[in-house]
Order: structure tokens, then C-alpha cells, then sequence
């Protein structure tokens, strides 16, 4: 089923919680709306699954407007953060309810949650009450209510959240997988940038109520259209500096401080270069060092396991590196940092706005 | 070797609060020991039963005797009736105007709120003779006069109306506490808002249900006030009304038949209360966490 949001706002009372959002998917994409809570991207997925009606805009389900149409007309399946299952019934009766208010046979529900529990691995558990049931356990029977119906759109309002994270991980595999094999359209809500760059084919990143950027999850990362979408997506997040752009002698020169200037490579040069710039770079694109580059001190060191995340101070700001274990930097210690000129990013301070993807 | 030695302190943490309850619960054992005790003696000197000599002892089954006066199972049918209608009201109109309140954003919400509120605040006995003209109306409307004045239908009306308040402000407690989602859950399964509320919402608040059922069974089968100002006919009265009537008789009151049939009234609430008193305790403990 595709999907198409066509100007949508909402507004509860007089606040606007969400300006003009427009987007398309595709048959069979799974689209992650990313943000920070508060966002708005919950907010969405229930216009989506037509709990919340819009204040204007169109909702569209494969050319048909579905504004009008009730949850249940909607052929969507939802999964929740809190699971939400029925919890006076057991799993079988919370699998099958939507087929017994279809008022399908006895047969058909059965045969339905056979195929269903097995594909979730639950169909041992078909006649346990769900509030014996652990967290895990939970969610494959709330992922399962929401599949047995085949829609043609799945939900997932942060269906991950509540569960430890070795299950996490393990869970967004296999939601990933199951959604590509059953080749359903879905939408998925996280505020965890992880989950939506690993899971979905593109993602809406959102913030206050606006659509910062909606794109596949390596060139959100690769080129962020905003600075919000730069600094939001990416573990440790991307380093942000203000630095002046000049022209000199046909070159593009990046003044960081006074008397140190660095050549901006032709790929990276923006055609027009507003009053106030701001460089970003990610702590994976830098390198610290004894000499050359911007001089920092070292604030702390976290080992993560992969790598050391090496935090260093410069008048107050502060700056992410990354080194790998057995480097001999030292906590306190006065470094230098340089940058691959490659991988930065400018961004216009007044407007946030890239001056390089726009 | 180091000898290890079981270090048993003196429990004050149990001894100390389970004192001072017994201490203030003292005046109520006796007062419930001494009903029991002259229900079942000819008399008593302060909680010793006696014969009519005076002499400790006389224990008797005659107090008991008003069991054989058919007057008394009508009234005992009339209570039932009242305590069990009362409930059933109460609970229809609580649970969904908890839910609306709960959960419906309309005109006039919190006025409502603060009102019904403001409204339980109020002692019944303030708006005795208020209710009485409007019962008084009432009477007076063809179709209607069930509810009027001196029936026993117009006694449930103004009860269930006087315990609404609680009832729906526990209603909406218990309602607020279920999560959003599980109502999303159930309309894109295909509910229909009101099959949500009775299917999928109802089962939930079970224990607010029992709670509030019980509570109000208990004040419907002991109202006194209400009956007895409402209810003037003899044939419709409850055994409130029926103690209260054998208090006024001009013979000297016989005590120990007024102790009989207070018990008498008592034991359905105990049995009651010994069998629903967790559901009770719901009311207090305020909602309930997730799970079963």
C-alpha cells in the first residue's frame, strides 16, 4: 500500500504541533519518523492510523483520501510502546480479536493464529493469560494482533522501548525481516536514531512539529540537510564550530582561528557563502594528535570497547574525537586537532539550513 | 571459630503500631461484643448478661423472636431491594460518566468535575427539605410517580443520586489510569467506541467496579436518613427505619431486640465485607498496575 501525507497540520486548541508535513511512500518501504520526543512524530503516525483527524491536509492510502475513514476501515495494523494488549484475555483471544470482530469462523481464527503465533514464536503460549507473559514475549504477541489482520499498512509507535536491550536488538532484526518478507508498507516511530537508520529504507526526521529531512538513512547521515538532522543523527553527535569562508586567489579557505586557515576541497565548497557559517564534523572524521590542526585540551577519555571517545576543550566548546585503544593520549593533556576536509559540513548559522545538500 | 549468634531484636516495628491500633479499635470490640452478648441474654449489667433477678446468666433465644413476624422479611426484601438497585445505579451511570469525563473533551468538563465535587460536600441533611418538594413534584407526574414521595422507588432515586459523586470520581480515577493505547488498540482492531468501553475498557477497571459496588451495596443496606425521611408507609419501610421504630415505642425500649435486629442487619454487611474487603481496599489503594 502506498502511503501519501499531503500538507498535513495539527493543531490541539491553538497550538500547532505540526506544520505542513508532506510525504510519500512507497509499496512495501519501511519508513522510520525519527525525533526527539515531543516532536510530533507520534502525533503523525496517529493521523496515519486515523485515531487523530487532521486540522487540514490529505491523507492518502494508494490514490484513495482516507481522511474520513474510521481506524478499522483503515486496514492497518498497530504496534504500541505499552504493547496494549487486552490483558483480561489470553494470547489467542488477543490475536484473534480483530478476525472475531470481522466475525470470521472458528476455523479461520484458528488457522490464523497457528500460521501467526508460529511465525512469532509463540504458539506455545496461545492459551497463557498475556500478563504472565514476559516483555519479550509481549511484544511478539502485540506484533502478531497487528499482522494476523494483513494489512496493508503497519504502525509502530516505539514498539521497542520497554524492552532490555540485547531483546532490542534482537527484536529490531526481526521486525525488520518480517516486515521485508511480508513486503508491508510501515511506518516506524523511534526516538532512537540507531533503530531508524538500521531498520527503515528512508527516514522523516522531525522536529517541533516541521520535517527536517526525509531520506535514505546514509545520505541523512552522509549529507543532513539541516544542522538539527547533523546533530541528531550520529553516535557520538557531529561537532559544530562557527568559521568564517573567504576567497583567496581562486581558493576556498576555512578560517578557523586567527592565522590558521585550512583549504576547503572543491567538493565541499559551497556556491554561495552566507555571513555566518558553521562547520560540522563527525568524531569519526578527526583526528587528534601532537602537531598540526586546532589546538584542544583533553577533557575526558570514555572507552567504549571499540573505541575511545575522547573529549577535548577549547575555550569552553567542546569537541567529540574518536581514537582506537593504545593510543597515548592522555587525560589533561594538550592536543591537536585536524580535520579531513572531505567530510565536513557548512551549515548557514542564521537559517541552519546545509549550504552544501540544499 | 567465630560463634555466630542470631542477634533477635525485639519487634517494635510490629509491637508499637499494633498497640495503639488496639487501643483505639477497644471501644468498637466491646460495643460489637455487647450486641452479640444481649441479642442473646434478657438483659445485661455493663457487658454481663443477666436474668430478670439480676443474677449473672439468663440467656435466651427470645430477642431473636421478631425472626417469626413476616413484617420483618418484607422490610429485610424492601433493604435488599433499595441496596441492590442503589448499586446497579450507581454503577451504570458512574462508570460512563467516568468514562466521558475521563476521556471525551467536552463543554463544560471541569465545571461538571468541580461541581459533583463541590456537591459531595454538601451533608445529605442540608438538602432534606429541598429534596422533599422535588420528590413532592415528582408525585404529582403521571408515569413518574414511582419516584415520588413515600415509595420505596423515590428513596433509590434520591440514594443513588447522593453516592454519584464518589462513584464517578472513582470511576474516572480508575478510567485515567488505563492507558490511551489500549483504546487505540482496540478501535484499529475494529471496536466501535462504545464496544470499547464494554468489551475492552470495563474488564479493566474490575476491581474499581467491585469496589464501588460493594461500597455502595453497604451504604444502600444501612441507609437510614433517606428512608426515613422519605418513606412515611410502613409497608415500604427498610430495617433502619424498623430499629428506629422500636426505639419510639412507648413501652419501655427493650434493648436486647434492638441489639437482635441491629445484628440481624449487620450480618449480610460482614459477610459481605469478609468476601469483598480486597476489592475494597482498591478504592483506597487507587487504581492498579499493569499484568493480569
Amino acid at each position: 500500500m502506498r502511503v501519501n501525507l499531503e500538507k498535513i497540520t495539527k493543531s490541539f486548541k491553538k497550538v500547532e504541533v505540526l506544520e505542513e508535513i508532506n510525504l510519500d511512500i512507497k509499496d512495501g518501504e519501511f519508513v522510520a519518523f525519527l525525533g526527539p520526543s515531543g516532536c510530533g512524530k507520534t502525533t503523525t503516525l496517529l493521523i496515519v492510523a486515523g485515531i487523530y483527524k487532521a486540522t487540514s491536509g490529505l491523507i492518502k492510502f494508494d490514490d484513495t483520501v482516507v481522511n474520513k475513514l474510521v481506524p478499522k476501515d483503515r486496514n492497518i495494523g498497530m504496534v504500541f510502546q505499552s504493547y496494549a494488549l487486552y490483558s483480561h484475555m489470553n494470547v489467542y483471544q488477543n490475536l484473534t480479536f480483530a478476525l472475531m470482530l470481522q466475525k470470521k469462523s472458528k476455523a479461520e481464527m484458528d488457522k490464523a493464529a497457528k500460521i501467526t503465533s508460529e511465525m512469532m514464536g509463540i504458539g506455545h503460549l496461545l492459551d497463557r493469560k498475556v500478563g504472565m507473559l514476559s516483555g519479550g514475549q509481549q511484544q511478539r504477541v502485540a506484533l502478531g494482533r497487528a499482522l494476523i489482520k494483513k494489512p496493508g499498512l503497519l504502525l509502530f509507535d516505539e514498539p521497542l522501548s520497554n524492552l532490555d536491550a540485547r531483546l532490542r536488538i534482537h527484536m529490531r532484526s526481526e521486525i525488520k525481516k518480517i516486515q521485508h518478507d511480508l513486503g508491508t508498507t510501515a511506518i516506524y516511530v523511534t526516538h532512537d536514531q540507531i533503530e531508524a537508520m538500521s531498520m527503515a529504507d528512508r527516514i522523516a526526521v522531525m522536529n517541533k512539529g516541521v520535517m527536517q529531512a526525509y531520506d535514505t538513512p546514509s545520505n541523512i547521515h552522509d549529507k543532513p540537510k539541516t544542522l538539527f538532522v547533523a546533530t541528531f543523527v550520529g553516535n557520538p553527535p557531529m561537532n559544530v564550530m562557527d568559521v568564517t569562508l573567504q576567497k583567496e586567489n581562486g581558493k576556498m579557505l576555512m578560517k578557523l582561528a586567527e592565522g590558521l586557515s585550512i583549504e576547503v576541497p572543491l567538493s565541499r565548497t559551497p556556491k554561495v557563502i552566507p555571513k555566518k557559517v558553521k562547520m560540522g564534523i563527525r568524531p569519526q572524521d578527526l583526528e587528534i594528535g601532537k602537531t598540526g590542526g586546532l589546538p584542544f585540551k583533553v577533557y575526558t577519555i570514555e572507552p567504549t570497547g571499540r573505541d575511545d571517545v575522547i573529549i577535548c576543550e577549547n575555550n569552553g566548546s567542546m569537541f567529540t574525537g574518536l581514537a582506537t585503544p593504545g593510543h597515548n593520549i592522555k587525560e589533561g593533556e594538550n592536543v591537536k586537532v585536524s580535520f579531513d576536509m572531505e567530510k565536513v559540513q557548512f551549515f548557514d548559522a542564521v537559517t541552519e539550513k546545509s549550504i552544501l545538500w540544499n | 571459630m567465630i560463634a555466630v549468634s542470631k542477634i533477635r531484636t525485639f519487634p517494635w516495628g510490629k509491637v508499637v503500631p499494633f498497640t495503639i491500633l488496639l487501643i483505639f479499635s477497644i471501644p468498637l470490640i466491646l460495643g460489637i461484643y455487647w450486641i452479640i452478648i444481649s441479642t442473646f441474654s434478657v438483659s445485661t449489667r455493663g457487658l454481663i448478661p443477666i436474668d430478670s433477678a439480676g443474677n449473672p446468666g439468663g440467656l435466651t433465644l427470645a430477642n431473636w423472636s421478631f425472626l417469626k413476624d413476616p413484617e420483618v422479611w418484607r422490610l429485610t426484601w424492601n433493604t435488599f431491594v433499595l441496596a441492590t438497585t442503589l448499586t446497579f445505579g450507581v454503577l451504570l451511570v458512574s462508570s460512563m460518566a467516568g468514562y466521558a469525563l475521563s476521556r471525551i473533551n467536552f463543554k463544560g468538563r471541569k465545571t461538571f468535575l468541580g461541581s459533583t465535587m463541590v456537591l459531595q460536600a454538601f451533608p445529605a441533611t442540608t438538602l432534606l427539605i429541598a429534596t422533599y418538594f422535588v420528590l413532592r413534584f415528582i408525585s404529582g407526574v403521571p408515569l413518574l410517580s414511582v419516584f415520588g414521595y413515600d415509595t420505596l422507588g423515590g428513596v433509590i432515586l434520591v440514594s443513588i443520586a447522593t453516592q454519584l459523586p464518589l462513584g464517578i470520581w472513582l470511576m474516572k480515577g480508575f478510567f485515567d489510569a488505563i492507558p490511551w493505547d489500549l483504546e487505540r488498540a482496540a478501535l484499529i482492531d475494529g471496536c466501535s467506541r462504545w464496544r470499547t468501553f464494554r468489551q475492552i475498557l470495563l474488564p479493566q477497571i474490575r476491581p474499581g467496579i467491585a469496589a464501588l459496588s460493594v461500597f455502595s451495596f453497604i451504604i444502600g443496606w444501612s441507609s437510614f436518613l433517606i428512608p426515613y425521611s422519605f418513606m412515611t408507609n410502613q409497608d415500604t419501610a427498610v430495617i433502619s427505619t424498623y430499629i428506629n421504630r422500636l426505639m419510639q415505642d412507648t413501652a419501655p425500649v427493650n434493648y436486647s431486640t434492638v441489639a437482635a435486629v441491629g445484628l440481624f442487619q449487620l450480618i449480610p454487611v460482614i459477610f459481605f465485607f469478609i468476601f469483598t474487603q480486597k476489592y475494597l481496599l482498591a478504592i483506597f489503594a487507587g487504581g492498579m498496575k499493569g499484568g493480569s
